[in-house]
């Protein structure tokens, strides 16, 4: 085999992988509030992730909305989370096997009807497996609202 | 080493030192001991002179000897040539391919966790902060001056 074809092969071999079609995103969007329980409560379903929101101050948490988002490469999907709340999810790049480069905006209805749309935050991240990321301090009334997001693949 | 005081003359008279060797002559031929010590000496002067002994070539030999000495000379060293040339691809090979992977890979170092490149927000009286705690989770957090906002 020839040094030429040789390297063409090692070449081929390690190039960057084209990125899948699309990226899975579990997104959890829950109502926290503080209502001076002596313990936490969380609604069915959500006490799985107690972990993750054990170094909050809120002591309740119920669940406002949970669905699996599947995101195509290079392209915004949108996900109404409810309550005037829209999530924006564009994954970019397929940086290593478990991390994606992915942006995300949230966007709230205007209070005008007519008005634009209010972006309360966008943030460009690198999300990586299993890894969660949240999203809070979004006031939903007298609560909060938390955006729990994990890439699962 | 031996018990005949005459043996320092059998060895002078052994070795030719002696101008008149009658006198050592006679009494090696009584002394049983320096008969026997003539006669190591004897041996161990044959041996010694096998040993240093050169291997002559005669002269008949000689052209063969000289053809023998350019052929090795002359002939091309066969057999690790082609091995030397195979280990020197490969080696040439696994440094383009380190080349490559460096090229290639550089920068995309696995993360611990999620991590946040920049934020913004839309909202006049909005801060955002981030962090990571040592569990792997990230969070983004926006703090508003007034209480509800909207």
């Amino acid at each position: 085999m020839s040094l030429t074809a040789l390297t063409l092969a090692i070449a081929a071999l390690v190039a960057t992988d084209p990125p899948p079609p699309s990226a899975t995103i579990s997104v959890v969007a829950l109502r926290a509030s503080t209502e001076g329980r002596a313990t936490t409560y969380y609604d069915p379903g959500i006490e799985v992730i107690h972990e993750i929101l054990d170094d909050l101050q809120f002591d309740t948490y119920r669940k406002f909305m949970a669905v699996t988002v599947s995101a195509p490469f290079g392209e915004v999907t949108e996900t109404r989370l409810g309550g005037g709340f829209t999530l924006y999810v564009e994954p970019i790049s397929k940086d290593a096997p478990d991390c994606v480069r992915m942006v995300v905006s949230l966007d709230m209805a205007p209070k005008k009807p007519g008005d634009p749309p209010v972006n309360v935050v966008k943030t460009t991240i690198q999300a990586r497996t299993d890894k969660p990321f949240r999203m809070g301090g979004i006031k939903l009334g007298k609560d909060d609202m938390l955006i729990v997001m994990t890439l699962k693949s | 080493m031996y018990g005949c005081r005459w043996t320092k003359n059998v060895e002078r008279w052994f070795d030719g030192e002696l101008r008149d060797g009658s006198a050592v002559e006679r009494h090696v031929a009584q002394c049983p001991q320096c008969r026997g010590h003539l006669a190591s000496l004897d041996v161990m002067r044959k041996a010694s002179v096998a040993g240093v002994r050169a291997d002559s070539i005669a002269d008949a030999q000689f052209p063969a000897f000289l053809a023998g000495i350019r052929e090795g000379v002359e002939a091309p060293r066969r057999g690790h040539r082609r091995i030397w040339a195979a280990l020197s691809l490969t080696a040439a090979a696994l440094l383009v391919a380190l080349s490559f992977f460096v090229i290639f890979h550089e920068g995309h170092a696995p993360v611990d966790a999620t991590v946040v490149e920049s934020y913004s927000t839309g909202l006049d009286s909005a801060t955002i902060t981030s962090y990571s705690s040592d569990d792997g989770v990230t969070t983004v957090w926006v703090t508003v001056s007034k209480e509800d906002v909207w």
